[in-house]
């Protein structure tokens, strides 16, 4: 098995050198990296070796793959860096800047309405905290009150760059943007400036769901938090009510529903009754998920429970662009054909 | 979970309709997914059911919420269980059978009964009929007898064949590393060290909470069988259960916890029915093996703390009423303290106070909760960086880019254009991103491929496409840091006509996309703050170094990003038909810098006098090294320089190239006149002839 493996890091290295362009070094990549190349069939092979030789089979195919994988960063680099030394004239990029357009561009529809979002609760006093998207599972789950156990923590429910067993906080891609409400109480906390807090974080956020027409891999949510000396869930319902009116319109309404997070206690799903293209007849919308602070959050945060409560809120910022503009598919918001973003 | 509304309607008095159920049931916390009418006047209901729930996987579950949900008005009555080894004669179980736990830490709690002489057979109609209405294959009398446990109390429980059991026995331990099992699935297993199952004497015949052995199954020929019924740890039953890919609606179950106190019940429920059904003679007993039970705990509930967070009043009396509903244990203590004991099936997620008042808010009805007109506001500071970010974007539209929204992820051969030395890149480990693992070190890597897509689409644009998009860009430096930052990545083609690009278009493609980066800086500092672009060294591959600059806000001097000729491998890599210019700005870096916004000036009194020169200087000489030399002769009167044109043809020579440029003078007390100023332009004539060896043409 060794053997085999040194086979191909040798060849796979020797095959790489003599790649010229960008479509050869594409096929060395199938060929060597692929699902179906020569490492993962190694890999296959691998349940074959003796148990008592495992462990250095393994690291040494983690030391190929590792290799092979630098060397084809360093190929696809070097391809790009052997340009010919320049003749004749030269481009001057200390020659002054030239504004001038034939046309206005426009921005994202997505980053539309969070502005709108953003205005809105901003209005209502809750100023904006942007966080890491690439985060550990401490902020994304320990300290969101959600245990070891909890079915969330699913390796196929996360990206997780590290594996999620490793001793350390393993690194992942933000499964919500909850994660914001910790590190603005840790902050808060550390540096003295709250409670009271009142934030709201908009955000990209990452599930390995399947794509079709309303999921997506990556989507924006928007989350808020207000921490507070006696807030209840009088303020919680009073603040989500005031939203729906200030952007829906007067005649909105919202439901809360008894559900469960990790993170908030009680918790709620909301709904919103609205119209949300104006013209609409309005109807129920489950928008996302509320609920009072968890204390166990707050004291982890170094917040006490017995002083301060607060609540908290999270929707996604698709539904709401899609319901607003009639948008049929989520995947029209990621492929930013210039016919689509300028229609808005 | 999917129930059906006969099955749950044994429990409840009055029935409920499948409307009512769902009214309920939602009011409760447990939306419906769908409802699908069935024959007979039947209806499969889809129930959602949170991860804390794990009780109300279960008819008797859900049929107890609807009971205490004070808005249906339902009693909840559940199965009758009487004990059929009570009176029983006959050999003990032990004369049979023996049961051992080797790991009562994972295993809390097994039950083992013995029946001797089944008849393996179809199941009777009602039972058949009730499996299958909530999807559920009937397999034989005996099996199903499991099933409904399962979907009736929410125990999980299996069967074993006693024949096929080596010594007669059933013992709860780890397994050996590399121990074999044949699963009910019909594949071959290996386990290891950690993995619990449920073993006769010599090997493993089932995983345990997760799924049976198919050695020791329930067959045709099968007569005496012993009915497991028992509880795992959560942890230990995922992590099988995830590491050899099987969900089944045991692990479901024995994931979000069942509790050992309430395996009595179920295991004497399963026994009766399966004698009912399978007939067989029961070998008295009931064995279990295990840990203590589980004390009931006790939970102190302060009235006045539920006064404050639900923000309303509610009785010390409505309190107690409700929590007595879900069957919790209470009594008063004093004014301000109940102590209250939740039932074993809730034990697991009713722990503290809070969960209490949970329960309380939703017993009452969340609509009870008064939403009022007005909202509380402390006014702050507007806050600069939320005002700054959205100008910058604004700022950018209104100069021809469209804002994109692209996908954090790339290719390994994207990626790699972009990975800068001392960097790595960093990837997820997902089989459904296999093609695109790669964090993006760059949000031009999303960019490119937008462009691509565009020119798919035959998308034009008067000026070429311009976009930009604001995102992270991700990489790890060799010590293992990971470094995010948020950066806006901008991308322009180079205008002109057709496909070819002459060296002026370059130029001024490069001109228009620094000009939006000044534009930017403007926005985000002031007036006052300008851009300084170094030529330098390129830190990948995917810039054109005859063509790149570092940027530097002034006049802090920070660098905040970078701008240059997108490389022509890169280019080609995504098979673009034109060249591009990209930049991007590190918006950290940006909107850390201060204000550069000085006093207002009043606007100058009398007119200015402006002169063009056009120095025929080497091809290496750059515009700035010009700018610098004006400024440092210190020309009287001088106010502005501006750049007018570069020309290069005969008239310029080889290696050589003419720049125009425009000075402008201004006395604040006086109309200048030309003699004021022509010894200034001398001067100037002189200096650049002298430092950059300049000459100049007659005009």
């Amino acid at each position: 098995m060794l053997q085999t493996l040194d086979a191909i890091h040798a060849e796979g290295l020797a095959a790489l050198a003599g790649t010229s362009d960008h479509a050869s070094i594409e096929a060395w990549r199938l060929a060597y990296l692929g699902g179906k190349g020569r490492l993962k069939n190694a890999m296959a092979g691998l349940r074959d070796v003796p148990k008592d030789q495992k462990p250095a089979v393994g690291a040494r195919m983690n030391e190929v793959k590792a290799a092979l994988e630098a060397a084809l960063e360093a190929r696809v680099a070097a391809l790009g860096s052997a340009a010919k030394p320049a003749t004749g004239p030269r481009i001057d990029v200390t020659e002054p800047g030239l504004v001038l357009t034939e046309a206005v561009g426009r921005r994202h529809i997505l980053s539309h309405v969070r502005d709108e979002l953003v205005d809105v609760f901003g209005r209502m006093g809750f100023e904006v905290a942007e966080g890491p998207e690439l985060e550990d599972d401490e902020h994304n789950f320990v300290k969101l009150n959600i245990p070891p156990e909890h079915p969330a923590r699913e390796p196929g429910d996360n990206f997780y760059v590290d594996p999620p067993e490793s001793t350390r906080s393993a690194r992942m891609l933000r499964s919500q943007t909850s994660t914001v409400q910790i590190r603005v109480m840790e902050d808060a906390v550390k540096r003295g400036w709250g409670p009271p807090i009142r934030i709201i974080s908009p955000g990209r956020v990452y599930r390995p769901d399947t794509v079709d027409a309303t999921h997506s891999f990556m989507f924006h949510q928007i989350e808020g938090l207000a921490i507070d000396r006696g807030l209840s869930m009088v303020d919680l319902k009073s603040t989500l009510l005031a939203f729906a009116r200030a952007y829906f319109g007067p005649d909105a309404e919202i439901r809360l529903r008894p559900s469960f997070f990790p993170f908030t206690e009680p918790s709620a799903e909301l709904d919103m009754k609205i119209a949300l293209k104006p013209g609409d007849e309005p109807r129920w919308i489950e928008l996302g998920g509320c609920g009072m602070v968890d204390p166990a959050v707050l004291t982890m945060c170094g917040i006490d429970p017995e002083e301060w409560t607060g609540f908290a809120w999270g929707f996604g910022i698709e539904r709401l662009a899609m319901g607003k503009y009639g948008i049929p598919d989520i995947r029209l918001l990621y492929q930013n054909d210039l016919r689509f973003l300028g229609q808005l | 979970m999917n129930i059906s509304l006969r099955w749950l309607n044994q429990y409840l008095q009055p029935h409920v309709s499948a409307a009512e159920a769902e009214a309920f049931l939602t009011e409760m916390g447990f939306p419906l997914e769908s409802v699908t009418p069935c024959a007979g006047g039947d209806a499969l209901l889809d129930v959602e059911v949170t991860s804390n729930r794990g009780d109300c996987l279960s008819h008797v579950g859900l049929a107890r919420e609807i009971g205490a949900c004070p808005r249906a008005r339902r009693r909840f009555i559940g199965p009758a269980i009487s004990d059929p080894h009570h009176g029983t004669q006959g050999d003990p179980a032990r004369h049979f059978f023996r049961l051992e736990n080797r790991a009562p830490e994972v295993c809390p709690r097994f039950t083992a009964q013995v029946v001797r002489g089944v008849k393996v057979g179809p199941s009777p109609t009602w039972l058949a009929q009730a499996l299958e209405a909530v999807g559920q294959r009937s397999i034989n009398n005996i099996v199903d007898v499991t099933n409904w446990l399962a979907f009736e109390l929410g125990n999980p429980a299996h069967v074993f064949d006693l024949r096929t059991l080596a010594g007669s026995a059933l013992v709860v331990r780890y397994a050996q590393d590399g121990e074999c099992l044949k699963t009910l699935d019909g594949k071959e297993r290996t386990l290891k060290a950690d993995e619990l199952v449920v073993a006769d004497a010599e090997r493993a015949q089932s995983l345990a909470g997760v799924i049976g052995g198919f050695d020791s199954q329930v067959t045709g020929t099968t007569g005496d069988v012993v009915l497991e019924v028992a509880c795992w740890d959560p942890v230990t039953v995922r992590r099988a259960a995830r590491r050899h890919r099987i969900r089944t609606d045991a692990s479901h179950r024995f994931e979000r916890y069942v509790d050992a106190r309430t395996l009595r019940d179920a295991a004497l429920r399963g026994v009766n029915l399966l004698l009912e059904v399978a007939g067989g003679s029961l070998a008295p007993g009931l064995l279990h093996e295990g840990g203590a039970l589980p004390t009931q705990a006790e939970i102190t509930l302060r009235p006045s703390r539920v006064k404050v967070m639900l923000g309303a009043e509610v009785s010390v009396a409505a309190m107690i009423a409700m929590l007595r509903s879900l069957g919790i244990d209470v009594a008063q203590r004093d004014e301000d303290a109940l102590v209250c004991a939740p039932p074993p099936w809730r034990a697991s997620d009713l722990t503290r106070e809070v969960d209490l008042i949970e329960e309380i808010a939703r017993l009452r009805g969340l609509d009870a909760v008064e939403a009022q007109d007005r909202v509380v506001v402390s006014p702050r500071a507007a806050p600069r960086q939320e005002r700054v970010k959205r100008e910058m974007r604004r700022v950018l539209a209104g100069l021809g880019f469209y804002e994109a929204v692209t996908f954090s992820f790339a290719s390994r051969e994207g990626a790699a254009p972009f990975v800068e030395h001392g960097l790595r890149t960093l990837a997820v480990d997902d089989a459904r991103r296999a093609h695109e693992p790669v964090l993006r070190p760059s949000a031009l890597a999303g960019l490119l491929a937008c462009r691509r897509a565009n020119q798919d689409g035959q998308v034009a644009q008067p000026g070429g496409v311009r976009l930009f998009e604001r995102a992270a860009a991700f990489a790890e430096t060799e010590a293992g840091a990971s470094r995010e930052r948020v950066t806006l990545a901008l991308l322009a083609d180079v205008p002109g006509e057709g496909r070819r690009r002459g060296h002026d278009d370059l130029q001024r493609a490069v001109r228009l996309v620094r000009g939006a980066v000044e534009a930017l800086v403007n926005a985000a500092l002031g007036p006052g703050a300008s851009v300084r672009c170094l030529p330098g060294e390129v830190p990948c591959a995917a810039w054109n170094p005859d063509a790149f600059a570092w940027v530097e806000a002034m006049p802090a001097g920070v660098r905040i990003g970078r701008l240059g000729l997108i490389a022509r491998s890169l280019q080609d890599q995504h098979g673009l038909e034109v060249p591009l210019v990209g930049a991007e700005i590190d918006e950290a870096a940006l909107l850390n810098l201060p204000d550069v916004r000085g006093s207002i000036r009043p606007v100058p009194a009398f007119p200015s006098i402006e002169r063009d020169l056009s120095p025929i200087v080497l091809e290496e000489t750059r515009w700035e090294a010009i700018a610098a030399l004006v400024d440092r002769t210190g020309l009287e009167h001088f106010e502005a320089l501006a750049f007018v044109g570069c020309y290069r043809g005969e008239q310029a020579g080889a290696g050589r190239k003419s720049l125009t440029l425009r000075a402008r003078f201004r006395a604040p007390d006086r109309t200048l006149r030309h003699e004021d100023v022509d010894p200034q332009m001398n001067a100037l004539m002189e200096a650049l002839a002298k430092e950059l060896g300049a000459t100049f043409r007659l005009a």
